[in-house]
This record gives C-alpha cells, structure tokens and sequence, in this order.
C-alpha cells in the first residue's frame, strides 16, 4: 500500500511538473500571438504606390498563405481623408495609381479563397503615413558621387539625390544668399562664380511633392 | 496489491512519460524551427600600379604633398591613414590580396594585386553606376543604364529584367527581386539569362542576404520591419526570424555561417542562428556597407548616426572602429578617429584596416597596433 501511495505522488509530482514545464516553455511566449497578423509593406513608385502584405501565423510563425497564384482573392481598400479607392489582386501586392499625393491614408486587405465562401478569410487593416520627400545635395567629381561637403573643386558638379517622392521632381530651383542662379538639375562652379555663402535648393514634383535643403557653400 | 492495479500505475506512469516526451519534443522542436550596355573585356596582362601601396612609405609622402586637396582631412594623421593606391576609385570588394574598384579615368573595373604591385583590367565600362561581385567572385553584376550580369569564366553577359529591385549572390544562382507597377513583386532565379519565379513577395524594397545552404534572409531595407527566413528549397512559406524594428541591416559572417550580425535603430548585436540567442550586445548602431563579418566583425561607428541621412548619400563622420572577435565573444580592438572619414566595408587585413572612405572615394589602410 505505501507503495502505491509513495508513486501515486511520484506520479503527481511529474504531472504536475510535467503541465508546468509545458506551460512555461511551450505555451506562454506564443499565447499572446495565436492570431495571425499581417505585416504592409508600401513603395512610392511611377505616380503610384505598391502596398504588399506578409500574413504570419504566430502558431508556427510562417506566411499563413501558400504562395499558388490564383488561390486566393485580395480585395483592397485604401482610404483617405477625400477619398476611397478599391481594387482586387490575386497575389498579396497591388498596384495603386494616385492622382494626388496622400500623406495618410489607411489601408485594409480582406484575403478570400478564390471558390467556396463570400466570407474573408481575413481582414487586417492598418494606417499609414507616406515618409516626406526629403533630397541632399551631392558633388559629383571625377565621375564619383560623393557627399558634398559645403566645398566644391573646380571640376566638380552640384547636384541632388532624392527619396519619397512618388512622382520624380521636375521642378529644380537653385538659389545663392537668396539670389536665384539656376533652374537646372546640375549647377558648376562657373554657375556659383566662386562665391562662398548659404545655399537653398528646392524641387518640386507634379503631384505637388516638394523637398528642401539649405546648405552653407566656401570658396 | 493485485494485478489490476500493478496494470493501472505502470499504465499511468506510461502514459505520463509519453505526455512529458511530447512536451519535450514540442518545445525543442520549436525552438529550432524557430539597351546592351557597353561593356567589354578589359586586357588580360598584368600591369603595374603606378601608385603607392601598402609599405611604400617613401612614395606614400610623395604623392600627399602632390596630391589631390581632399584628401587634407584625413592625411593629417599620415602616421595612421596610409592611402592605398594614389586615385579616387569605387569601391567594389576586396579578397586579399585582390582588391577590385571601378577606375573613373579609364573607365574599366580594374582588380589589383596589394602584394605584387600590378593590376589587370576586367572590364571596360561606359556609364558605370555600381557593380556587385558574388562571394566566389565568378560572378559580377554591374549597374550602367541597367543591371547586367556577367559570368566572369566565360565573358557572357546577361541583361537582368528593368525593374529589377535588388538582388543575392547565392553559392551557385543569382536570385533577383522584381517588381513592377502591374501588381508584380516576386523572387526568382537568374539564370543564363532566363527567369524562374520562386515565389511572390509582399515586401516591395527587399534587402536580401544569403544564409548558407539553402536560406535567405528577407526584410524591408528601410523602416519598419520584421525579418523573414525564406528556405530556397521549399519557399511556400516564409519563416518569422525577428520581430519588427526600425532600420534592419544585417550581415552574415563569411567564417561562421551561423553567426549573423543585426544592426536596428535599437542597437546592434550578434546572433547565433542555430540557438536564435543573442551572443553579443553592441551599445551602438550602424548599417552592413560599415561593417566586414569574416574571421572578425570589423565595424566603422558614428556616435550619432543617422540611418536615412546616409543612404542619401549624407555627410557621416566615424568615431570609431570596432573590432569583434567571435571565437573569444569579445570586443578585441576598439580604436577612436579623430579625422574627417565615413569607412565603407572596413577589413582587417594583415594587421590593419583597409577601407573606402566615402568622403574623398580613397583606399586607405589604418595602422593598429
């Protein structure tokens, strides 16, 4: 009898021990995150925006979707203040061609299976904010791209690199201690005619992107 | 006791021990699952460096008091940043003794031999934006109006597809990213010249690394993201490998495959990739151009770096380079820099630091003690 007592315990002490173990290790990290989730992912390209979207499934934590083209049915919906657009994909990216620039907006994809059910499978949503363009003037010398400095040698070019912007500037105005000098991409250093002073460069895109810099220059 | 019983505890205690071994399998388990360019041949023949190289003290001061003005800042510290070779270059790899760059004067992608004092000319290229070698160095894509790839063995050249995003140098393939404004992104196999999709991407601006064998790493190369593991082998699915932050760069150790350094706006660290744990802590941040991870993690600092400042082509002053030693998981060299410099691909190299410095397009090595 004491035996059976003495194991009756053992064994209560291993299961016990066995549904703790389990629990800390296996089950408590993940039991926040046993919905799938979805991660957007956008890029401001040719007057419009790509948006695609990665669904994890935190149980094992892969894609949730297999990736057989025409499995499945995304409905998209972007919403900005003014205005909605909607548009269907069959793969987790779609093409967006914007009219005018929207710096917020948000962004929602319902994935349905492309035969059986009216019903998503699921719908995330998430809000957005579009980065703003930014440009940093740069030197070009001898065939190199380089950061410029605020000093320019003789042969060297002035020009610009630029980010975020969705449709690509057009627009360039280049000016010297507030004085204009050139509307070009590319300005030398005859168009400075070796004055040293605070130089402001803007651009300006169709969609009415607009991006500045200012920048001391010495001769 | 009779047998009745005897059958019930050692039935129980069976069935204990096969609950506690599924416990135990699940748990590990899942820790562990956690239009044509112009480009040609350049000439064959070996050629001298008509420049200074590593050791020539003498020709060294010559071509300083001669030199181009630029390279004032950081001559200054003459007895620390020797200059490489006496031209402004880009930088496209170095594997010791080779060193690879792009000559603007003569429009040819030129691989010098530090040793030996000569170079010979690859590949002559008119409009060159950038070039890429593959880890074996048999391959190299090159950016003039469009990517090209060309295998070096054989001369042949291959046009990648225009919207061609980024691409990885895997141990035999190219794999590209495409996307287009037609709702396309996807991964795919370049390969003499034809295109095999491997799957689809919701990742538009992808920075891709390889992970020996058979892995990539995949995350959004600016913001927000998380890290995915995608197997080449069967890639349905991706795999979550880190959790979303701000800025990823990361870089897999050449010597230790296994070892992979993660740079976030967090900081930066050293994960192994087998356990998932976090070897080492860096109290600092920067991005994978900074950084060499072969034998030893070479990293160039800047005490207040700015992420997007930097790929817009920035000024960035260093502060310091770093040198890791993973075998003793310890930071073996610490060396401040006190000159105008913004390192790109610091390595260690018989004692000293050889790097591209992105302010004045030099190579220069860095004594250290």
């Amino acid at each position: 009898m004491k035996i059976i007592k003495a194991i009756s315990i053992l064994v209560l002490i291993i299961l016990w021990l066995s549904i703790a173990f389990g629990q800390v290790m296996y089950d408590k990290p993940k039991a926040e995150k046993d919905e799938p989730m979805a991660y957007f992912f956008y890029q401001p390209i040719r007057k419009g925006i790509m948006i695609g979207v990665e669904i994890i499934n935190f149980k094992n934590g892969k894609t949730i979707l297999t990736d057989k083209e025409g499995s499945y049915v995304y409905r998209w919906l972007i919403k900005t203040d003014t205005e909605e657009i909607s548009k269907q994909s069959d793969s987790n990216v779609v093409f967006f061609l914007l009219n005018s620039r929207f710096n917020n907006f948000s962004v929602e994809v319902s994935v349905y299976p492309l035969l059986g059910r009216d019903q998503p499978l699921y719908t995330f949503r998430q809000d957005i904010v579009l980065p703003e363009p930014r440009l940093k003037m740069v030197k070009i010398s001898g065939g190199l791209t380089l950061p410029f400095d605020g000093q320019l040698a003789s042969n060297d070019i002035l020009t610009f690199k630029f980010e975020n912007f969705i449709s690509p500037p057009d627009r360039v105005m280049w000016y010297l201690n507030e004085g204009f000098i050139s509307n070009k991409r590319d300005i030398s250093y005859e168009d400075l005619n070796s004055r040293s002073g605070i130089l402001k460069l803007q651009v300006f895109s169709k969609l009415n992107e607009k991006a500045m810099e200012i920048k001391p220059i010495r001769f | 006791m009779d047998q009745k019983k005897k059958i019930i505890i050692i039935g129980g205690i069976a069935l204990l021990l096969i609950f506690i071994i599924i416990v135990l399998i699940g748990y590990f388990g899942s820790r562990n699952n956690k239009s044509t360019p112009f480009i040609e041949r350049g000439s064959n023949e070996d050629k001298n460096i008509p420049t200074p190289i590593l050791g020539e003290d003498d020709k060294r001061q010559d071509q300083k008091t001669n030199g181009d003005s630029k390279l004032v800042d950081i001559t200054q510290q003459k007895s620390i940043f020797q200059p490489v070779i006496n031209e402004a270059v880009f930088y496209l790899d170095l594997d010791y003794p080779n060193l690879y760059v792009y000559d603007y004067d003569d429009a040819v992608i030129k691989v010098i031999n530090l040793e030996d004092e000569t170079y010979q000319e690859l590949y002559k290229v008119i409009d060159f934006q950038k070039a890429f070698l593959s880890p074996d160095k048999s391959k190299m894509v090159i950016r003039v109006d469009r990517l090209n790839l060309i295998n070096i063995k054989d001369d042949k050249l291959y046009t990648l597809p225009g919207t061609t995003k980024n691409f990885v140098f895997t141990d035999k393939d190219l794999i590209i990213h495409y996307n287009d404004d037609k709702s396309i992104s996807y991964l795919a196999y370049f390969r003499e010249g034809k295109i095999t999709k491997i799957r689809n991407l919701g990742i538009l601006n992808a920075e891709l690394n390889f992970l020996p064998p058979d892995k990539i790493l995949i995350y959004q190369k600016r913001g927000t993201s998380p890290v995915f593991i995608l197997n080449i082998k069967s890639p349905s699915f991706l795999s979550l490998f880190l959790e979303p932050a701000e800025n990823y760069s990361l870089l897999v150790s050449q010597s230790n495959k296994d070892l992979i350094f993660v740079s976030n706006q967090n900081g930066s660290r050293i994960i192994d990739f087998k356990t998932r744990e976090n070897r080492f802590n860096f109290d600092w941040r920067t991005v994978q151009e900074k950084c060499t991870f072969d034998r030893f993690l070479v990293c160039a600092v800047s005490n207040n770096f700015d992420f997007d400042n930097w790929y817009l082509m920035g000024e960035n002053y260093d502060n310091k380079v770093v040198v890791f030693d993973p075998e003793k998981n310890e930071i073996v060299k610490e060396i401040e820099i006190e000159v105008k410099v913004d390192m790109i691909r610091p390595k260690l190299v018989n004692s000293k630091i050889i790097f591209w410095n992105r302010l004045d397009a030099g190579i220069y090595a860095m004594k250290i003690d």
